[in-house]
């Protein structure tokens, strides 16, 4: 009877911040689809005057050379999410595949894996993306993904590594040796499946970082290069004239916050949903 | 009698330091044998060199040959062979030797289909949900259906190591080996696990392997011991002469203290 009282709450939360999560995530989604195939404005066009102000035919003002924000915004939207989804998909691959081979590696080889990956993860992520980006002849939207990717990888790589070891010496594990079932299967059935809760939240945490550092390598002008309007950029542009037009400044930096808490409110409510433990009995 | 395990002159180390000295058993086929000794006296490290499942930085030396192959220094392969048919393990802690995320009954499952493809048979569907439910009757768990749906961790102590009995069960092994089974139950469970380890062990005509420090449990279930300390074999033979007549001192200090804790209990000094 106590324990219904002391977890109700608790099971009440949880929905709200998965909705929470789904709301922010799905209206950035919503606006990087939509400006696919529809746009209030030509993005490059000069749509009004000069810094305006919001309103009804502008929402969130024009920018210096009188284009509209708000299409950028949405566009922005749309290059956010393809950063945040490419640059984890690249990471998880390169960091789940390196963490389990490193998690089974003979003793030197585990060694020398973590101590690569500890030199990595020193180096700021930025600064690993500035370099790949750098390297590339020709900045674009693909070398930062995957510039970001590769950066966020070591972190991947050094998280499944150690979940995984966790998990290599449990019984259960043993049991499926005894029984005769193969690494490749086990490491399918068994390993990936229980590992997979915590991964899953830290590559929300990825996503967000992705996001932000796309916009830092854009402000740096290392990011997709003009006319693609990332928000990196639009803030980059409205920084001169943040006294007289503040909200070129503001939206996009709202924009990026939304979208990172989104995703991480959004890990943290399905994770409920994936970890069957942790699930409302 | 044909010879299921045969150990000769085992040892196990790491880093130099030797932790089961040149042991020697033999288990024929349908018979029980009890190894006992405090923890750390290496039991169970004696049952995973005899499946060849050694944790990495473990070596093992000398000879063990379960049923007729050579374990000792045996390619995965062939180990991977050997272990889904010859032998299979029930361990002490019946949470963690179940995969917290899985169905207990897809976790039945997978080793039952295994087993039933390297017989040529192979099990799908509705019939493997069959076999599943089968063998969760067999170890006695109530209303299979609802259980082969559970997690783990929506399970008791006892009802969990009934799975992991049927998982061992699903590989059809020739030899049982079970590594303490019933220290993390309580005392009722544990009557229960043990009648059902005997029970299956007579049905199925295998061999039984019993680990544990408990006297009284292993003279009930086996019929020969061997008593380790500090890795070493000090004494071997039926139940009835190492319990009735030990010739090891370490031996007598445990019935000593098996028999003092008895005394304890029915309350006479």
């Amino acid at each position: 009877m106590t324990t219904e009282i002391i977890t109700a709450p608790q099971r009440q939360r949880r929905p709200l911040i998965l909705w929470a999560g789904l709301i922010l995530v799905g209206l950035h989604v919503f606006a990087g689809l939509l400006s696919l195939i529809w746009l209030p404005y030509d993005p490059t066009a000069m749509a009004g005057g000069r810094l305006e102000g919001p309103s009804l035919l502008h929402w969130v003002g024009t920018d210096r050379l009188g284009r509209d924000l708000f299409t950028q915004m949405m566009i922005g939207s749309r290059i956010a999410l393809t950063v945040g989804l490419g640059a984890v998909a690249i990471g998880a691959v390169i960091g789940v595949t390196l963490g389990i081979l490193s998690a089974f590696a003979t003793r030197w080889l585990d060694d020398a894996l973590a101590a690569t990956l500890d030199i990595l993860i020193a180096f700021p992520t930025l600064l690993i993306a500035m370099l790949v980006v750098a390297a590339s002849d020709t900045a674009n939207l693909w070398s930062a993904i995957i510039a970001l990717g590769i950066a966020l990888s070591a972190i991947v790589a050094r998280l499944t590594r150690i979940l995984a070891k966790r998990v290599l010496v449990m019984d259960y594990i043993t049991a499926a040796r005894t029984s005769g079932s193969s690494w490749p299967k086990i490491v399918a059935i068994h390993i990936l499946p229980n590992i997979w809760p915590t991964l899953a939240v830290n590559f929300a945490l990825q996503f967000g970082l992705a996001v932000i550092a796309e916009a830092s390598l854009s402000y740096l002008g290392l990011g997709a290069p003009p006319p693609n309007a990332s928000w990196g950029r639009i803030l980059q542009e409205a920084q001169g004239t943040v006294y007289t037009a503040p909200l070129g400044a503001i939206a996009p930096g709202i924009a990026l916050v939304s979208l990172a808490i989104g995703v991480n409110l959004l890990a943290d409510g399905l994770r409920d949903f994936i970890d069957p433990t942790r699930r409302a009995r | 009698m044909t010879a299921l395990l045969t150990l000769d002159n085992l040892s196990v180390s790491t880093g130099g330091k030797t932790l089961i000295h040149g042991l020697s058993f033999f288990l024929a086929k349908g018979e029980r044998l009890g190894l006992i000794g405090e923890s750390g006296s290496g039991k169970s490290l004696t049952a995973l060199a005899a499946t060849g499942l050694l944790p990495a930085g473990l070596s093992a030396s000398g000879s063990a040959i379960l049923a007729g192959t050579e374990v000792i220094g045996a390619p995965e392969r062939q180990l991977n062979t050997l272990r889904g048919t010859a032998a299979a393990i029930v361990f002490q802690e019946p949470l963690t030797a179940l995969d917290p995320l899985m169905r207990v009954g897809k976790q039945v499952a997978e080793p039952l289909s295994r087993r039933a493809k390297r017989d040529g048979k192979p099990l799908h569907g509705t019939a493997l949900d069959e076999a599943v439910l089968a063998l969760l009757t067999e170890v006695a768990l109530p209303d299979p259906p609802r259980i082969a749906r559970a997690y783990p961790h929506e399970l008791s102590g006892g009802q969990r190591q009934r799975i992991a009995i049927a998982m061992a069960l699903a590989c059809k092994p020739d030899l049982l080996i079970a590594d303490e089974p019933t220290t993390a139950l309580d005392v009722t469970t544990q009557a229960e696990i043990l009648a059902l380890i005997d029970r299956l062990v007579r049905e199925r005509n295998m061999a039984l392997l019993f680990i544990s420090h408990d006297l009284p449990v292993v003279a009930n279930t086996v019929s020969r011991v061997v008593v380790l300390r500090q890795g070493e074999a000090v004494e071997a033979g039926t139940v009835a002469d190492v319990f009735g007549n030990p010739q090891h001192d370490y031996t007598k200090s445990l019935l000593a203290a098996a028999r003092s804790f008895d005394r304890a209990l029915e309350g006479t000094p």
